[in-house]
């Protein structure tokens, strides 16, 4: 599993990009993803990219990961990434332009309808970890507004956190900046 | 006591030094090692139990799911846990900021209007991430004639997904001396998309007027319709008379006219014109004046002639009461 400590250089075979590359999550899950796809995850792309090599068919474990949430990732960064070539072939056509708007416009919203929350909160630890910008702020607007305008018990519960303050503590952060938080002024 | 939130088992704080390449069976067996740079750390990997602390989310995680937040819910974010409440602290610094700037801004809470001391304020609460500072802080560049600084705040915000700020960029975008009507148009949709109710109206004009796209009446009254029904004033006119022509709606004299009335009671001046004329012809004259004289302050000229041959027909009594009518009149709220 560990690299045997050996820095042996990798030569570069002209031309030998992979097309996809394996990628196993913690619970044994095994995944061949389109490169493409997997350099969205910020976290792979750098690492690749610092060494300048051409790596041929490689194994990479997430162990941060699991199947499940690893195959949900992959299907909304390979959607995001056929949205975005369909953005640029309709460049200059409104009608597909607008077409291609409500497509991607009608999956985000099926794709956060499914996931519960609690699958939305791993999603997002695992987003985060895999370091993908669109998502993360995908999701995290999702998050925003499932907890948006809902008590501070609601919140504690959807994320299932629990309380650390003492009543002292509470009451401290209530006076903190009291005038701040009576309602603000209409503009 | 709650730890700095870190990763469970990374404790090196070195990004990618953790993921262990493995290699693979098969003719190409390349061994492939871990860049120098950092440690040669295998992953802990964590027992498949365990449950994930969100507590310990990070924090710009946590700062950026409540980053559009209200003062409100900004609150109770706070009060969630103590590591949420360390997370938040500099949004709720710039809270503070905004709040000052909103007083400088209008002169009140015991100061006395200052625009640069509320642009002060507002940048204070930008440094620290408060998209409605942002936008504020905008707002008065944009009134001081420093487009360009309006610009990169309003972007900002749009970029954070401030749907005001996403407004307020595209509006910009159009307005400008080569206007941008692609990148307006991307932001009006956000905004749109997140319910924000102006944005959905200069959209729909947008699709209406074929302004960076081919004009689509049915999704310009679609987004109408949205804005309307959120209370805009503007749209509700819009859509009446989308009812009325039967453009993008289905033709409807009925919805028509109760769109009309709707804007007309929210002090739209048009609609107001519009709407008297209306009753004028279905024999209302009392209400048909009112609405008529309303519309006539306001300066539709069109609205006086028709409320002088109404009036001349009217009884001193009933002329004094439609002016008391017309002087107590309150507009119903509308939103901006």
């Amino acid at each position: 599993m560990a690299d045997d400590g050996v820095n042996t250089k990798v030569e570069a075979v002209s031309k030998a990009t992979t097309e996809t590359i394996e990628l196993r999550t913690e619970d044994g899950g095994v995944f061949d993803v389109d490169k493409p796809v997997a350099m969205e995850f910020l976290i792979l792309k750098s690492f690749y990219e610092d060494e300048g090599r051409v790596f041929d068919k490689t194994s990479i474990r997430l162990p941060n990961v699991k199947q499940l949430e690893l195959s949900k990732v992959i299907e909304y960064c390979t959607r995001a990434l056929e949205f975005g070539a369909k953005s640029a072939a309709a460049a200059g056509d409104k009608d597909a332009e607008r077409m291609v708007r409500q497509e991607r416009e009608g999956f985000e919203a099926e794709f956060v309808d499914e996931l519960s929350n609690e699958m939305l909160k791993e999603l997002i630890l695992a987003v985060n970890f895999l370091d993908i910008k669109e998502m993360l702020d995908f999701l995290i607007r999702s998050v925003a507004n499932r907890i948006r305008n809902r008590s501070v018990a609601y919140v504690r519960q959807f994320f299932d956190i629990e309380n650390d303050f003492t009543p002292q503590e509470e009451d401290q952060i209530h006076q903190e900046n009291a005038w701040a938080f009576e309602g603000v002024d209409a503009d | 006591m709650k730890l700095q939130p870190t990763w469970p088992g990374r404790s090196d704080g070195s990004r990618f030094s953790s993921i262990p390449l493995s290699k693979i069976n098969g003719s190409k067996n390349r061994n492939i090692s871990i860049p120098s740079s950092s440690r040669q750390i295998p992953f802990c990997s964590r027992p498949s139990e365990q449950v994930h602390d969100f507590s310990t989310l990070p924090y710009d995680v946590v700062a950026k799911i409540a980053g559009s937040f209200s003062l409100q819910n900004l609150r109770s974010a706070s009060l969630v846990c103590k590591s949420w409440c360390e997370a938040l602290r500099p949004l709720r610094e710039a809270m503070l900021f905004f709040r000052w700037g909103k007083r400088f801004k209008h002169g009140r809470g015991g100061v006395r209007l200052n625009l640069h001391k509320a642009l002060d304020s507002f940048l204070k609460g930008a440094a620290r991430g408060s998209t409605l500072a942002m936008v504020d802080a905008g707002l008065i560049y944009w009134e001081l004639g420093k487009k360009d600084k309006a610009l990169a705040l309003y972007h900002k915000a749009a970029a954070l997904g401030d749907p005001a700020g996403q407004c307020n960029l595209a509006i910009s975008y159009l307005q400008a001396e080569s206007p941008n009507t692609k990148e307006a148009l991307k932001w009006l949709y956000k905004a749109s998309l997140a319910g924000h109710t102006r944005a959905q109206y200069q959209f729909a004009l947008c699709l209406h007027q074929g302004r960076g796209t081919d004009p689509n009446i049915q999704e310009a009254a679609r987004w109408y319709l949205k804005a309307a029904e959120s209370g805009y004033k503007r749209a509700m006119y819009n859509v009446s008379l989308c009812y009325s022509y039967g453009e993008g709606l289905v033709h409807s004299h009925r919805h028509a006219r109760k769109w009309m009335k709707r804007a007309a009671d929210r002090g739209h001046t048009k609609a107001q014109l519009e709407h008297g004329l209306a009753l004028f012809s279905e024999g209302e004259m009392m209400k048909a004046v009112v609405y008529l004289e309303l519309a006539t302050r306001a300066g539709e000229r069109a609205a006086a002639s028709v409320k002088n041959v109404i009036l001349q027909q009217l009884s001193a009594n009933s002329r004094d009461r439609v002016m008391f009518l017309a002087d107590n009149w309150c507009a119903l709220p509308s939103s901006r």
